[in-house]
């Protein structure tokens, strides 16, 4: 019993969360009655093949979060990497593998310029990825002279990750969603278990405290946004991969907000210190099940978008509330202690 | 040399931005030793400490450890050869656990990138065991006390093998219960053959605690004496060149109309039927432990934390204070206890914190602020409060306790508030600004305001106040008036809980 109630206590945001997945599945469900039938395998692929971009990125984010910075670059960062590696295959004919390679390099690249903006020239975070935002998306219209490059004139095995993967049944998991759900788990381990995952949440916690014990905050910092350049520079094969095709204006278009939203509905804290990756995980799959079930159930193109930012705001207001609970308690738990 | 020394500091120096804070200090750490270092707020103490544990790194002058002679780079570098300073402020990570608190930073090492979870929880409940206290290692940080995060920094330094442990006034934020737990855990790091630097206010615990006392006074050493030779007066004339007794000079002013007075206020759980009165031109002593519902008191009359039942009445006037905004309208300031966190902008300059709270009085008709005469008025109140200051665009967050003291008391005189509530106003402040502080208390009695001054410091209380109450659980236990304080009997309404109240 009273292990229950502490895993209860301990995983608050991540069971509200999922409350709130099911909360939207039940209501989709009573709508439109054949949701849970025949439906429902088709739902389920269109969820998850809605993830693998966001929980990429999400991943990143999260550090970056939990380092009290934020990055609004990687839409741009998405696209740009995208695109140099999109042009190439048309008018180079490189090999996938190769373009692989250089996309995952680019991304890594302009990542590390921006960790070094923020980290060694200690331009705030929100200003240097405000300005690399435009750039690296001005980049990208001026290398593609406005143009996009379409699905057949990419190497055709860039399909494959999203059209093939593994069969549950009638599910199908796309190799591209495993990807990303391992991901998340390499991060999981990283964050959870590694030097460098602890001194992430010092540094987010309390730098000044985290400097006096030795760590190299700026190296932490400046690796974070290396880091987040490197999965912009996964999400964008991967982005072309699941739309078959790059376009100087659409690709990772409006990218960062879903991904912030993710991050913090998944309870990483704006303070800084706190995170979880299961709980941006769900906050991922729950951006993913509104998407999907605003869709499915015929509401209108028109009000689609309102609905889905109410949703939003609703989740974050829950998790208000919540964590205001939890801290009255524990303030009422030590006024009686005391 | 002896055998025992650990560190020797010869001849160190400091200089900040042109501004000679230490002079050729010499200092010596011995093993199995408490080493008391005591000086007023800006003698140079911190930065003393600060040079030895890494945090500054000096040019002048020579440390030695263990006879040889070392030059640390960084904090790290001074921990890992064994020498840890406790923060005033304990530098614990609140979104971690006890554990990740202990050993982050030192982790690294044996060339595993992976923390071997199980054996270092393993390894901090068997130390935390040792060290007899009572908190487990998965417990979170968030939500402890101050003195239980001290005692994670403690033990984080003791899982280092630190040979001398540093503490920067590590009973400033305590209470008594709890700086006598801390004194147990000194005293049994002391039996294990630990050094300990103590740096304190407090001349009575320094005098219960350390072996040794060095006096530092504008950055030079004043001298050292043995525990055996010393008491209050000697040190406190060392530290000032004035003697004990003069320190707190009470004042008399004429005592006018009640100004404030309270009926039956109560809030659950914290405090029940608080009836108080203050008066023109009188000073309130509200004494009390820690926790016995003063500052909860305060924050329903400044209107931070209203009561739930009960009345305020103002100049005979009943008044809902219901935000600081309506309290401040009424003319009632407070200079709380916790200053670098609800009085002050640390990150702003002197003269932006001073006008903070009257901006709106020497705007413009338009809402512009007048440079011209905001200079003015900032000089005036730095000289007439004595703030010691570069000029007054420096940041707050560079000043010293007292100055900081100063600066939100300045704040507030500029309200030309007639109520003042004080939270304890000496509290981690020298020995000069205290002085300095209670001639300010006793020049707005004077002037006619009404002083609630809550403080935990007896003498403060029994040599200002004009009438006391006492607190207890929270209940108003009893009232003295002047002519009738008596420490003993202040402590007994303070701690005994709920007696016959004085009318």
């Amino acid at each position: 019993m009273n292990g229950i109630k502490r895993f209860v206590n301990h995983n608050v945001k991540e069971l509200v969360t999922l409350g709130i997945i099911v909360v939207i599945f039940t209501a989709a469900g009573i709508a439109k009655s054949d949701l849970f039938s025949s439906r429902f395998p088709n739902i389920v692929n269109s969820v998850v093949l809605w993830m693998p971009l966001n929980l990429t990125m999400a991943m990143g984010m999260m550090m970056v979060v939990i380092v009290r910075d934020i990055d609004l670059s990687i839409g741009s960062l998405v696209a740009f990497s995208a695109m140099v590696v999109g042009i190439l295959f048309r008018d180079a004919g490189i090999p996938l593998w190769l373009g692989v390679i250089l996309c995952v390099l680019i991304g890594t690249l302009c990542g590390a310029l921006n960790g070094f903006l923020v980290a060694y020239i200690k331009i705030p975070a929100i200003i240097v990825t405000l300005g690399t935002m435009n750039a690296f998306r001005g980049f990208t219209f001026i290398i593609s002279h406005g143009t996009h490059v379409t699905g057949d004139q990419m190497p055709g095995a860039i399909k494959v990750p999203v059209q093939e993967g593994l069969h549950l049944g009638e599910f199908l998991f796309p190799w591209m969603v495993l990807f990303s759900f391992a991901v998340a788990l390499v991060f999981y381990v990283m964050l959870r278990h590694s030097h460098f995952g602890r001194e992430v949440y010092a540094v987010g916690s309390n730098r000044e405290g985290a400097h006096l014990r030795g760590i190299d905050c700026r190296r932490i910092e400046f690796l974070i946004f290396t880091i987040v350049g490197f999965l912009a520079g996964i999400t964008g094969i991967m982005s072309a991969s699941r739309f078959g095709y790059v376009n100087p204006s659409n690709t990772g278009n409006g990218l960062e907000f879903v991904v912030i939203s993710a991050t913090i509905i998944g309870g990483v804290s704006v303070s800084g210190g706190k995170g979880t990756v299961p709980g941006v995980f769900l906050g991922c799959l729950l951006l993913g099940t509104v998407n999907t079930m605003i869709a499915t159930v015929g509401i209108p193109g028109t009000v689609q978008r309102f609905c889905y930012g109410l949703i939003i705001v609703i989740a974050l207001l829950l998790d208000q509330v919540i964590t205001g609970n939890q801290r009255k308690a524990l303030v009422r738990a030590k006024g009686q202690g005391a | 040399m002896n055998d025992a020394t650990l560190v020797r500091a010869r001849g160190i120096s400091k200089t900040f931005s042109g501004v000679r804070v230490l002079n050729k200090v010499d200092f010596d750490i011995y093993a199995g030793e408490v080493h008391a270092l005591v000086g007023e707020n800006g003698a140079g103490k911190s930065t003393l400490v600060k040079i030895i544990a890494g945090v500054h790194s000096f040019l002048e002058g020579k440390l030695f450890l263990e006879g040889e002679e070392v030059l640390f780079r960084s904090p790290h570098a001074a921990r890992e050869a064994g020498i840890a300073l406790i923060h005033q402020e304990p530098l614990t990570f609140q979104d971690l656990n006890v554990t990740e608190n202990l050993y982050l930073g030192h982790t690294r090492g044996g060339g595993r990138p992976f923390i071997n979870w199980q054996e270092l929880y393993k390894k901090t409940d068997a130390l935390l065991e040792t060290l007899n206290v009572r908190m487990r290692s998965r417990d979170p940080v968030r939500g402890m006390t101050i003195a239980d995060q001290q005692m994670i920094e403690i033990a984080s330094a003791l899982s280092q093998n630190a040979k001398v442990i540093i503490m920067d006034e590590p009973t400033a934020a305590l209470s008594h219960g709890e700086v006598e737990n801390l004194f147990g855990m000194i005293r049994r790091l002391k039996e294990q053959g630990k050094a300990i630097v103590f740096i304190g206010h407090r001349l009575d615990e320094i005098l219960d605690i350390s072996d040794k006392i060095t006096v530092l006074r504008d950055g030079a050493l004043v001298g050292e004496c043995l525990r055996s030779e010393a008491d209050q007066d000697k040190i406190v004339h060392m530290m000032i060149n004035r003697s004990f007794k003069e320190l707190i000079v009470k004042e008399t002013a004429p005592i006018g109309e009640v100004l404030l007075e309270t009926r039956g206020l109560s809030l659950p759980g914290e405090y029940g039927d608080v009836s108080i009165r203050l008066r023109r031109g009188e000073i309130v002593g509200m004494a009390g432990l820690v926790g016995a519902g003063r500052s909860e008191v305060a924050s329903a009359i400044f209107g931070t934390r209203p009561a739930a039942s009960g009345e305020i009445y103002i100049r005979g006037r009943k008044t809902a204070i219901k935000n600081p905004a309506a309290a401040m309208r009424h003319g009632i300031a407070m200079v709380s206890e916790d200053r670098a966190r609800t009085g002050l902008l640390v990150a702003f300059s002197i003269r932006y914190n001073i006008t903070f709270a009257i901006l709106r009085k020497i705007a413009s008709r338009l809402g512009f602020v007048s440079t011209k005469k905001e200079e003015e008025l900032v000089s005036q109140y730095v000289k007439y409060l004595n703030i010691k200051m570069r000029d007054s665009d420096q940041r707050v967050k560079e000043l010293s306790g007292g100055n900081q003291q100063k600066v939100v008391i300045a704040k507030w005189l500029l309200t030309e508030s007639e109520v003042l509530i004080l939270d304890e106003p000496t509290r981690g402040i020298d020995v000069g600004a205290k002085m300095e502080v209670y001639r300010l208390i006793n020049e707005l009695a004077k002037q006619g305001k009404a002083i609630l001054m809550i403080s935990s410091e007896l003498p403060e209380i029994l040599q200002l106040s004009d009438r006391v109450y006492v607190m207890c659980d929270g209940a108003v236990t009893a009232e003295f008036n002047r002519d009738e304080l008596d420490g003993k009997k202040i402590m007994a309404a303070a701690s005994t809980g709920r007696q016959r109240k004085a009318s």
